[in-house]
């Protein structure tokens, strides 16, 4: 344990082999970031299972007959008191009974615990039910976990409809109950409508090819190749410069925080692992285009290594790029002002002496938040460069400079960088901090001599003389890689420009396109630390898909009735996943098809076919006709 | 919901002459939708009707897959009225709940069921120019303008302005020295839901309509829409409570005041001329449009193979049929329009324009199929003399 009374691992790892420490454990951090860190350590225990693979185990089950009338069983949740604290409950269960074809209907005080699926699985049984509708939570989250217990038994899972009474009821609006009550029926009444329309469907497969690309040799690469590669998936990393380590390699980095360990000494450590691991490293190797999804992937390799590479899962590690202040602060002006990077780079040359033009500054001046929480820029915090800042700081504070630090706020989330905080501090390094909307300014003649900035706390301007100004660069999106990648993988950007994954809770190293996983600042800034952690994450979330031998198809996807498509290609020019497209079937006769392994079911064109010959399966105009329907009408006789 | 009764067939089937079907297969022969390969087959359906099985017609693909182009009836030597007997079968079909896949996500139907129920406030008129001289309520003619403007908004990437030939048509009424009645409160005429067997809101839409042009107090009601024409002529009748007021096609009216029309030369062109189905083999108006093309300054008309009686049809009348038989039989009109060496394809009706203009958005054939259109209307109005 560390000094605090919380456990001293960083990345996941412990003293002890086999034994791994992850979340809140490890120290205070936000639950994307603990979610990140739990999958890391997930693949680190992995290391010691290698030559696990999953096999499909399941018993066939007897599928349960469905056809027939519409048999529509309903189970309303309490949820506790999120339900139950503001519907009647009993209510919505009696009026659900008087609805057309409803069979059955109860009660449940948490429908997805283990009680509350068995309760369901008795429903089914009891009232022989061919249709279900779950009046409860979000489908997004909970979907699942009532389709599962439905398969176990044989029930068709697509033959569910959740009403989601929750978030659209009882959370919104709480304070009208009355209303609320209302509004909860008529969605069980729509939701019943549409389940008497739902039609079985079954998942495809397709085989899983078991290797990985990993885009991007920094060190974020390089943890992922050698997490998927000692596991015995075949790894590919495929670095576009001659070397590999990213932002670790010299002359970048001289040491990381908080334990001022030698980037090159974890650099090397790092290689050595990758090496061992018999990941197959292209250096000076493009990525031109990648076709294909989830299990079969095509990637084009150019440059020195040229090939077509077949793999199942793709990781993108390709980096961020550091802000360039151009015109700000002085810094093309003056030979003084200079960007935290090239001072790493300076401390990497030598770390007891730094010298700016033949002398040696006596004093230096740090700026923090240099492009980034800039809404012109980038708006969110880059994370990295407070502690950066303050490494630095601490450095040349040794080095007998005097320093001060213009903070807008100091930002001390990683393990340890509090402490150094508080070191700098003591070491007699001056925090100024810089007015909301406000910036400093940085004067000089041939050189930069002085920079000032209002004090809120004094309400008057201060003028710091300095030898040198180092101005803390945020990140930004790898250009043009983020754009290029955003456009062959259809990965989404979020506002920021960066990657943006899955979810931030749910999947925080995932992305829409399944079998696309993000390790590192791709996804947005982040730290040593973190990045590693990321990787390792994006690593076990990768070889969930690797350890398959076949890929499932989500069956609720988009198909083309062949005999009404005109053949005019909207769908395939708007499709943003490349799924339809036009196929010759007679001579200057054109279908459009859709591959059912790219599709996601959005819906998009099938709202955009002219002629009506693309069906949404499970999301049907006729299902969706029915819930329209039946929330203008309000009769519930049967 | 009501289930169709074996005597309500046979009742259609008798009207429409089934039973004096025997069996030649010229029909089917002659079909285009059977032609190229859709599942169609009027014989069949033909004796279908004529032994009555629910099944086997109100509930099979077939009865909306049928154009209603009137070709198979023009054929038959039996004089089987084949497309009374669709139009009949579909309203028994809709009755009992069957209803065609509309395409569009069927939004043509709802903004014409819109107008059925009629509590919406239309705005119809505001493609007006300041040149055109009509007028709002009362009048001798009656220019039925049909539902051009609301295409023109559905459709706005299909380089095509279907408004374009209900204005030539007033300019050629102004010169005419006709002001005519040009309704804000006309409403769809209800052909489309019609022919879908939706008669119950046809009724709402025809008896307005009726009541609308009977108020003006015109004694003659010109119309470029075939759809509506046809409509106007035929399925309106019931509906008028005085006596019906002369309803003429542009052309016919054109044709009549030829001689009061001054044309100047104009650059030479050659067109050819697709008869939309509602005005040729439905109303047998072949002879109007050819007359008007021939006396054009300048202008020459080379037909089609199959042209008059014998056209092909756009394959969308009714906002149904939508499908890859229906690109298969636009494509190869728009080859056979392209063969003739025209520079234009001329037609009466704006949906003829609409559907041949979706054909040519194939990604694939590009200029092997396609060619300018014109209303022929808008080749009157180019061409009056100053």
């Amino acid at each position: 344990m560390g000094p605090e009374g919380i456990a001293e691992a960083p990345a996941g790892e412990s003293t002890r082999d086999g034994i791994f420490v992850c979340g809140s454990a490890v120290g205070p951090q936000i639950i994307p970031d603990c979610v990140a860190q739990a999958s890391a350590v997930a693949a680190r225990a992995q290391l010691f299972l290698t030559g696990h693979r999953v096999e499909k185990h399941e018993e066939p089950v007897e599928l349960l007959d469905v056809t027939g009338k519409p048999r529509i069983g309903i189970l309303v949740c309490h949820c506790g008191i999120n339900i139950a604290g503001v519907l009647d409950i009993d209510d919505l269960v009696q009026y659900a009974t008087a609805l057309p074809d409803v069979v059955a209907a109860a009660g449940s005080t948490f429908a997805c615990s283990t009680t509350g699926q068995d309760e369901l699985v008795e429903l089914i049984r009891e009232h022989n039910l061919n249709r279900l509708v779950i009046a409860a939570c979000t489908p997004r989250t909970h979907e699942p976990i009532f389709r599962e217990t439905c398969t176990h038994i044989g029930f068709n899972p697509y033959l569910i409809e959740m009403v989601n009474i929750r978030d659209q009821c009882s959370w919104v609006h709480t304070g009208q109950p009355v209303e609320a009550q209302e509004k909860a029926r008529t969605l069980i009444r729509m939701g019943v409508a549409r389940a008497r329309q739902l039609e079985p469907l079954f998942e495809g497969e397709v085989p899983m090819m078991h290797s990985a690309l990993v885009i991007g040799g920094g060190i974020a690469g390089i943890q992922a190749a050698t997490d998927l590669a000692v596991q015995g998936f075949p790894v590919t990393l495929v670095e576009k410069e001659g070397q590999l380590g990213g932002r670790l390699a010299k002359p970048h980095l001289k040491y990381l925080y908080p334990n001022m360990r030698p980037a090159t000494e974890v650099l090397e450590a790092k290689l050595k692992l990758l090496e061992e691991s018999g990941a197959r490293v292209l250096l000076n190797t493009d990525v031109e285009s990648i076709t294909g999804y989830v299990g079969n992937f095509e990637a084009n390799l150019t440059g020195e290594t040229e090939e077509l590479l077949q793999v199942g899962a793709i990781i993108l590690a390709v980096g961020a790029d550091l802000y360039d202040p151009e015109e700000e602060y002085g810094y093309s002006k003056f030979p003084n002002v200079i960007t935290s990077q090239e001072l790493e780079t300076m401390l990497v040359e030598d770390d007891k002496n730094v010298e700016i033009a033949g002398s040696r500054p006596r004093s230096a001046s740090f700026v923090l938040c240099v492009g980034s929480r800039d809404p012109e820029h980038f708006p969110g915090c880059s994370r990295y460069c407070c502690p950066t800042a303050i490494k630095q700081a601490i450095l040349l504070r040794r080095m007998g400079m005097d320093i001060t630090i213009f903070y807008r706020d100091i930002r001390t989330i990683s393990t340890g960088a509090e402490e150094m905080y508080r070191e700098a501090r003591g070491l007699g390094v001056l925090f100024i901090r810089i007015p909301e909307g406000d910036k400093v300014q940085v004067s000089g003649t041939d050189h930069a001599e002085s920079v000032r900035c209002f004090d809120d706390l004094l309400g008057r301007h201060l003028e710091v003389p300095t030898d040198l100004v180092v101005l803390s660069v945020g990140m930004q999106p790898k250009q043009p890689e983020t754009s290029k990648f955003h456009d062959i993988l259809k990965v989404s950007v979020g506002l920021d420009g960066f990657f943006m994954e899955l979810h931030p809770e749910l999947g925080p190293v995932e992305t829409p396109v399944e079998g696309v996983l993000l390790a590192g600042t791709a996804q947005g800034p982040k730290d040593i630390v973190d990045t590693v952690a990321q990787a390792s994450a994006a690593a076990a979330k990768a070889s969930i898909f690797l350890a398959h031998d076949t890929v499932s198809l989500n069956p609720a996807v988009s198909e083309v009735i062949e005999e009404k498509c005109r053949g005019c290609g909207t769908c395939a020019e708007i499709c943003e996943f490349h799924a339809p497209a036009l196929v010759e079937i007679e001579p200057g006769t054109f279908v459009a098809r859709i591959n059912a392994s790219l599709c996601k079911g959005c819906g998009t064109c099938t709202s955009w076919c002219p002629s009506g010959a693309i069906v949404s399966k499970h999301f049907t105009d006729r299902q969706v006709h029915a819930m329209i329907d039946a929330l203008f009408t309000t009769e519930t006789s049967k | 919901m009501k289930t169709t009764s074996t005597p309500e067939i046979a009742e259609i089937a008798d009207k429409a002459r089934a039973w004096a079907c025997y069996d030649c297969g010229k029909c089917t022969a002659t079909c285009p939708i059977a032609r190229v390969g859709g599942a169609l087959s009027p014989r069949r359906q033909v004796l279908a009707a004529n032994l009555g099985h629910r099944e086997d017609i109100i509930t099979n693909n077939a009865l909306f897959a049928c154009l209603t182009c009137g070709l198979c009836s023009s054929r038959c030597p039996a004089g089987v009225v084949y497309c009374e007997l669709v139009l009949n079968l579909r309203q028994l079909a809709f009755h009992d709940g069957v209803e065609p896949e509309c395409p569009h996500g069927g939004a043509l139907q709802s903004m014409m069921r819109m107008m059925a129920k009629g509590k919406t406030k239309q705005d119809r008129l505001s493609w007006l120019t300041k040149d055109l001289k009509v007028q709002h309520k009362k009048g001798d003619v009656f220019y039925w303008t049909g539902c051009t403007m609301y295409y023109d908004a559905f459709f706005p990437d299909f380089n095509i302005t279907t408004l374009d030939a209900t204005r030539a048509a007033i300019r050629v009424l102004n010169r005419l020295g006709v002001t005519p009645v040009v309704s804000p409160d006309e409403r769809c005429c209800g052909h489309d839901l019609l022919w879908n067997g939706d008669r119950a809101n046809f009724e709402l839409l025809a008896r307005h309509n009726v009541k609308l042009v009977e108020s003006s107090g015109a004694k003659t009601l010109v119309i470029s829409c075939a759809e509506c024409l046809r409509t106007w002529n035929i399925d309106y009748q019931p509906f008028f409570e005085t006596s019906p007021p002369k309803i003429m096609h542009i052309t016919e009216f054109m044709q009549e005041n030829l001689d009061n029309l001054k044309f100047k030369a104009n650059k030479e062109h050659t067109v050819t001329y697709q008869d939309p189905c509602r005005l040729g083999r439905h109303l047998g108006i072949f002879d109007p449009p050819r007359a008007i093309l021939e006396a054009l300054p300048d202008i020459t008309l080379a037909e089609m193979p199959r042209s008059g009686k014998n056209s092909i049809c756009c394959a969308g009348g009714t906002w149904s049929n939508c499908d890859r038989y229906a690109k298969h039989i636009q494509v190869d009109r728009l080859r056979e329009a392209k063969s003739t060496g025209a520079e234009f394809l001329v037609t009466s009706c704006p949906k003829c324009q609409i559907h041949f203009a979706c054909a040519m958005k194939d990604p694939n054939l590009h200029e092997e199929i396609e060619i300018p259109m014109r209303d022929i209307a808008t080749l009157v109005a180019d061409a009056l003399a100053d």
